[in-house]
């Protein structure tokens, strides 16, 4: 056997090659039946189930659900070192949460889709400023 | 033995340096399908809520309404590694439900997404 089989072992935690793949949730294609104007909280729960994300927005509310397939190859090389270890590290990454948000008014009446990543179409926090109600006493 | 015989059995030999992973990781409590199934707008009160689901994981206040989240998350991870080379596949299911309430603590509408007993291992994923 060659000298250098025998060091493979020793590198091994040096040089590493990974893939990895992060599966969760999948975008139904059904979600295209709903249509702002027309279909309503129940219809959108009907298709979509239940949102990662609800939160005020103005009267209404706006809803989000996200879904995430992702693929990954890196390669990392580390050195130990006396004071520690040394690495650097390459990754290819194709990912990201993409997913639906959708707008409802007060009567939870749909009014808008956007999608994307939800970083992206997720609008910013809105709540209302509301009056303290201090009980009388 | 041929020296290309040699090498084929030495590269085989790396293999066998390998080793498995499999683990599986849980957050909050399951939901119980029938408790969900419970839960029926226009009747259902938030106590009533409370009393078949415990504390909700989330709390929105939606104007006057407000609306409760409950989930639970099943991971399952599988790995291969060997002497240069990992692979490692990771899925993420989620049992999720949210219940909104009107100004008076009555159900309105309920939505449920129960995929955590879907979870399962793969190293290349789907």
């Amino acid at each position: 056997m060659r000298p250098i089989l025998l060091l493979l072992p020793l590198l091994s935690g040096c040089l590493t090659g990974t893939y990895t793949s992060w599966h969760t949730y999948q975008e139904p294609a059904s979600f295209l039946r709903l249509r702002p104007g027309e279909a309503d909280l129940d219809d959108c729960l009907e298709v979509l189930g239940a949102p990662l994300y609800v939160r005020e927005q103005g009267d209404g509310a706006v809803l989000a659900w996200g879904w995430a397939d992702e693929r990954r190859f890196g390669v990392t090389f580390s050195i130990p070192l006396d004071s520690g270890n040394a690495s650097l590290t390459y990754q290819d990454t194709a990912a990201g949460l993409d997913g639906l948000v959708l707008v409802f008014d007060a009567d939870w009446r749909l009014t808008a889709i956007r999608r994307g990543r939800l970083a992206e179409v997720l609008p910013s926090s809105q709540s209302r400023a509301r009056l303290i109600e201090e009980p009388a006493g | 033995m041929t020296p290309l015989m040699q090498r084929l059995l030495s590269l085989l030999g790396l293999f066998l340096f390998s080793s498995c992973l499999l683990s599986q990781s849980e957050s909050y409590a399951p939901i119980p399908t029938q408790s969900v199934q419970a839960i029926h707008p226009g009747v259902t009160t938030a106590q009533e809520v409370l009393d078949l689901l415990g504390a909700p994981n989330e709390v929105v206040q939606l104007g006057h309404r407000s609306a409760f989240r409950y989930d639970h998350t099943v991971e399952k991870q599988a790995g291969l590694f060997l002497i240069l080379f990992a692979l490692r596949g990771v899925d993420v299911q989620q049992d999720r439900v949210w219940i909104f309430f009107d100004e008076e603590g009555v159900v309105t509408h309920a939505g449920a997404t129960l995929q955590a007993k879907d979870a399962e291992y793969s190293l290349m994923g789907d």
